[in-house]
């Protein structure tokens, strides 16, 4: 009935050599390319045999219990009582045959076993110095080694592709194309672990992908050259990246490949093709840190964990090991983690540890990774994979504080030259010194570091220090260790490097909480740290913000709890106090409605309010450049008329808080010196740059710039162009999070003249900004303002509902106390024209207030002629009713 | 029924899932049942020629690693250095010695784990012939006691 192997291979290679030529992989002289034939009797067949296969291995077991059961019952019923005699097994029985031929039955077993798992060639064991090629052949005849696909796949792969052809049969496709492939590797246990991690599910795509099978082809179904091409590319994607075998995996990256309508399809669930790639490259990681963890284990049982090396020429460091800590033992004993990329920094040590220069000083940021390069150099001193001079060799970090606080701090230079001697006389120590900085210029006038480049001439060891880039420039640079030390910058990892590192990491965290990562947590995690923390570097800060969020997710109760990128993003909120998660309907809705909160507090200034409104709302909905802060703007008019409200009032609306602000009156700082105030020099923090570093999300407001001195005019233009500055200890602050607003009185006559003259705003600001702000600012710095906002000084009816607002509150403390208060609307009328004054705006208002209104009720009160529940009424003429309330 | 579901690829296809046993009771086709019969038959073969280099490989690799945990080499290389740091030539004389007994120790040990790894491999040669040699012993001479 079924046709025969070989029958069909040679179809299957006339088909495509009807086609023109075969797709495949070349690499290292051999031709790689689908053979197996795939169609339903083939199919049917392979089933079969694997059926016949599994049953091949139960029936021998069974068989060989069966046996068993016979020798034992022959033993217990007829041999019981010569069993252990030479007579017994020397004499020809049925018992004894029994338990022959069950061993040898049960020998069977792992022949199927091995001869089954021994499927695939591993992809590994090719030569990994040629790279493959994606090329294609006319026949099989044309090259000499060939190979085939199916030999290399797994398998979960070989079950995808067979499904992938059952699909197209059902639905009665022509040609087996990449959305079979794609839709039946779904099932396989990498991609599905794919989705969940890109927090995907199948019935996300379920329909779409359906209307599209819809418009493929009808017709007999063939699993033609389109299809061989695709695990071509399967292949090749699996050999340059160095997996062991063709996954299922390698088969849905190919297939999502060559099918423009699934990016489509993933980008409408917001999955760009590159977070796709991080996610592969996460499921590759985690397998690559499995197998290296196994051969690091497998490597480590060699290592002597003891003080000795192998051939017993070291000497016992009883002081050293009081004063130190063991790498290479840790590393032995698992103690620390897989060290990922950083491959080219890791090339730099070993080669400059090589290459004469021995001593190296790896210089980075905080958190960017140097204990964990020091920690990967101890793994790969366990494996023995490094350069002679560290082969069999012990990795000590020195504990600075041992050597200089023990004994109140005297003695240090004894027990640094002490410990160096024990170095010394080992011989198979290579010493760590992590913030080396810590040793030199101590201040109480010893200097280690001179006793370290004194011992370090003597060439019997090196270090490896670590050091940060401002005490590298501030006191290693300029001291006697420096020439004795090769520089190693350690920069911080970029996006993808740092996601991957991450990716590395998760499994553990993961392991310890019960939680599952979704990829977008992680890529949260990267984007908000750098974003919003500043203080150390990546990954070391992404890894901290993960920690925390795995442990946070735990507590929820759900098992597995789903970390996901709200909960990073709730979490950093929580921390920083900056609203980063998604805008929610709430407050969205706010958002719209900006205009009349501020209207709530600001009167009048229609076009201020409006583009300070407009303002908050593209930098909440990410549409702002994130390299300069959220808004600059300068507001111009005269005093009183809502400046400085208006600045309150956005604290209130956008930071939740009018506190949220930063204020620095600049005349404060009208001369030269005043820059060093602002920004501290000579490692000193400055009063403005230290504030922000503090609370870098919140409203800076600079009051009457215009008597700044012009150095610190230039200073914020840096702020408002690149959103950052360097203070005196030389740290980056960050001003990207804040509202710059700056008010001023240039030009005031000039706006109070043309208002009078009934002249439009925007050509009054048009006008400033031409003629009457020249001699204040130099031009490019106006430009660099998002708006110049120009205020109209008040008029009466805005005086009015000014009152309004300052009665309401007065309103408020009475009715703290317990008393109703109201003011007449013609005693308010009265008010506002009493605190009316074109020139100082709503400022009199406030005084006028407080001597008609709040003045005499003070009187009321301390005389105790109010009490709780009695009402006052404020009318013209400053008359005020009192009505008592009736008694309890 | 049975013969009815073999001619229908889609109740063939819904057997091969739900029932394993089924299958193999349904659909022994003459090519499956060639095929395990040539895998009982090559069961010899792969045992003294695939299986065998499996285990010669084994056998070589944990050869290799004792041999590497136990570092004669470097005991050799060393021969002549002092141990733990001391060079005076007491200690010079004293730690020759004592290398040349930690080479010989070694080198014991690793004879003890050498024969042991051939022992296994010869078991693993002999096992099967021996198995069936007695097994057609105890068969034959007991028909022949029968008889």
């Amino acid at each position: 009935m079924s046709p025969d192997v070989s029958d069909l291979i040679m179809q299957q290679s006339s088909h495509d050599s009807d086609e023109g030529s075969i797709p495949g992989v070349l690499v290292d002289g051999a031709f790689w390319y689908w053979q197996r034939p795939i169609d339903e009797a083939s199919l049917d067949f392979a089933s079969s045999l694997r059926s016949a296969r599994k049953f091949e291995r139960y029936a021998a077991g069974a068989l060989g219990l069966g046996l068993f059961g016979v020798f034992a019952l022959g033993t217990a019923l007829v041999h019981a009582a010569d069993v252990l005699t030479l007579d017994f097994w020397t004499t020809p029985s049925w018992t004894a045959a029994a338990i022959y031929l069950a061993i040898l039955s049960w020998l069977f077993v792992p022949y199927r076993l091995a001869s089954d798992h021994r499927k695939y060639l591993s992809l590994q064991q090719l030569g990994t110095t040629i790279a493959p090629e994606l090329s294609s052949i006319p026949s099989p005849a044309a090259v000499e080694r060939r190979h085939d696909i199916a030999d290399a796949a797994d398998a979960e792969a070989l079950q995808a592709i067979e499904e992938a052809y059952r699909l197209a049969l059902r639905s009665s496709h022509a040609d087996v194309n990449a959305l079979h492939l794609f839709t039946a590797s779904l099932a396989t246990t990498p991609v599905q672990i794919l989705f969940a991690r890109l927090g995907l599910a199948f019935d996300d795509i379920r329909d779409p992908l359906r209307r599209r099978f819809s418009t493929v082809k009808q017709g007999t179904t063939v699993f033609g050259s389109q299809a061989h091409g695709l695990l071509a590319k399967a292949l090749y994607g699996a050999m340059i990246n160095h997996r062991a075998s063709l996954s299922a995996l390698d088969i849905f990256v190919a297939a999502f490949e060559a099918e423009p309508f699934l990016t489509e399809l993933f980008a409408s669930k917001a999955i760009t093709p590159e977070e796709l790639d991080n996610v592969v490259a996460w499921l590759r990681i985690s397998d690559d840190l499995r197998q290296r963890y196994q051969a690091f284990r497998k490597a480590a049982a060699y290592k002597p964990t003891s003080n000795m090396n192998r051939s017993m020429t070291a000497v016992a460091t009883p002081f050293l090991d009081s004063v130190s800590y063991d790498l290479t033992r840790a590393a032995v004993m698992g103690q620390t983690g897989l060290l990922v990329g950083r491959d080219t920094e890791m090339a730099n040590i070993l080669r400059a540890i090589e290459g004469g220069d021995q001593s190296v000083i790896l210089v980075g940021q905080p958190g960017v990774g140097k204990e964990a390069l020091i920690d990967g150099l101890a793994d790969l001193m366990v494996e023995e994979r490094v350069p002679e001079v560290l082969q069999d060799k012990r990795l000590l970090k020195l504990s600075v504080p041992h050597i200089v606080s023990a004994e109140g701090g005297t003695g240090a230079e004894e027990r640094c030259l002490f410990a160096l001697n024990q170095v010394a006389h080992a011989g198979n120590i290579i010493l760590v010194i992590e913030n080396i900085h810590e040793l030199v210029g101590q201040g109480t006038g010893l200097d280690l570091a001179s006793i370290l480049a004194g011992e370090l001439n003597r060439g019997y060891t090196f270090v490896i220090a670590t050091t940060t880039p401002q005490a590298y420039a501030e006191v290693i640079e300029r001291s006697v260790i420096s020439p004795k030390l090769q520089k190693i910058t350690i920069d911080e990892p970029n996006r993808n490097d740092a996601i991957r590192i991450l990716e590395a990491k998760a499994g553990v965290l993961e392991n310890k909480h019960q939680v599952i990562f979704t990829y977008a947590a992680l890529a949260a995690a990267v984007d908000l740290s750098t974003r919003y923390m500043h203080d150390i570097a990546l990954p070391e800060k992404a890894l901290e913000l993960i920690k925390e969020v795995a442990l946070v997710v735990s507590k929820r109760g759900e098992k597995p709890a789903w970390v996901r990128k709200e909960d990073v993003a709730t979490l950093l909120s929580e921390r920083t106090r900056i609203p980063v998660t998604e805008v929610s309907q709430g407050e969205g809705e706010k958002l719209l409605h900006l205009e009349e909160r501020v209207h709530e507090r600001v009167i009048g200034q229609e076009p201020a309010v409006k583009a300070v409104a407009a303002a908050l709302r593209r930098a909440r909905t990410e549409l702002r450049s994130g390299k300069r802060p959220i808004a600059n703007f300068l507001f111009l008019g005269p005093t009183g008329v809502g400046k400085t409200e208006l600045a309150k009032a956005t604290a209130e609306v956008y930071f939740g808080n009018e506190q949220a602000m930063i204020r620095f009156d600049m005349s404060e700082y009208q001369d030269q010196n005043s820059i060093t105030r602002l920004i501290g020099s000579n490692g000193q923090a400055g009063l403005m740059t230290e504030a922000v570093r503090k609370n870098p999300f919140c409203l800076l407001l600079l009051d009457e710039l215009e008597k700044a001195h012009p150095d610190i005019l230039n200073l914020f233009l840096q702020v408002m162009d690149d959103g950052r500055l360097t203070d005196g200890i030389g740290r980056t602050v960050d001003f990207t999070n804040l509202i710059l607003i700056a008010t001023s009185n240039a030009g005031t006559q000039f706006i109070q003249d043309q208002v009078a003259a009934g002249t439009a705003l925007e050509s009054i600001k048009q006008a400033l900004l031409d003629t009457e702000l020249r001699t204040t600012y130099r031009p490019e710095f106006l430009n660099r303002f998002d708006d110049v906002i120009v205020f109209a000084p008040l008029t009466l009816e805005d005086v009015v509902a000014i009152a309004y607002l300052m009665i309401v509150k007065v309103v408020e403390r009475l009715k703290a106390k317990g008393i109703e208060f109201s003011v007449t609307d013609a005693a308010i009328h009265e008010l506002a024209e009493q605190g009316y004054d074109p020139k100082f705006g709503a400022r009199p208002l406030r005084r006028v207030i407080q001597e008609k209104v709040e003045n005499p009720i003070a009187d009321y009160l301390l005389k105790g002629q109010v009490s709780r529940r009695d009402t006052l009424i404020f009318d013209q003429g400053g008359k005020i009713i009192l009505q008592k309330a009736p008694e309890l | 029924m049975a013969g009815s579901c073999l001619q229908d690829p889609e109740c063939r296809r819904r057997v091969y899932r739900v029932e394993d046993l089924e299958v193999y009771y349904l659909h022994m086709q003459p090519a499956v049942i060639k095929d395990v019969l040539l895998d009982i038959v090559m069961f010899p073969v792969w045992w003294y020629s695939r299986g065998l280099i499996l285990m010669l490989r084994r056998a070589a690799d944990t050869l290799k690693g004792y041999a590497k945990y136990m570092a004669i080499g470097v005991w050799i290389q060393n021969m002549f250095v002092p141990m733990f740091g001391q060079h005076d030539w007491q200690s010079r004389l004293i730690s020759i010695f004592m290398r040349l007994v930690q080479i010989v120790g070694r080198s014991f040990g690793l004879m003890i784990i050498a024969i042991m790894v051939i022992g296994a491999l010869g078991l693993y040669i002999t096992l099967p012939i021996f198995l069936c040699l007695q097994a057609a012993y105890h068969v034959i001479g007991s028909f022949m006691y029968v008889s």
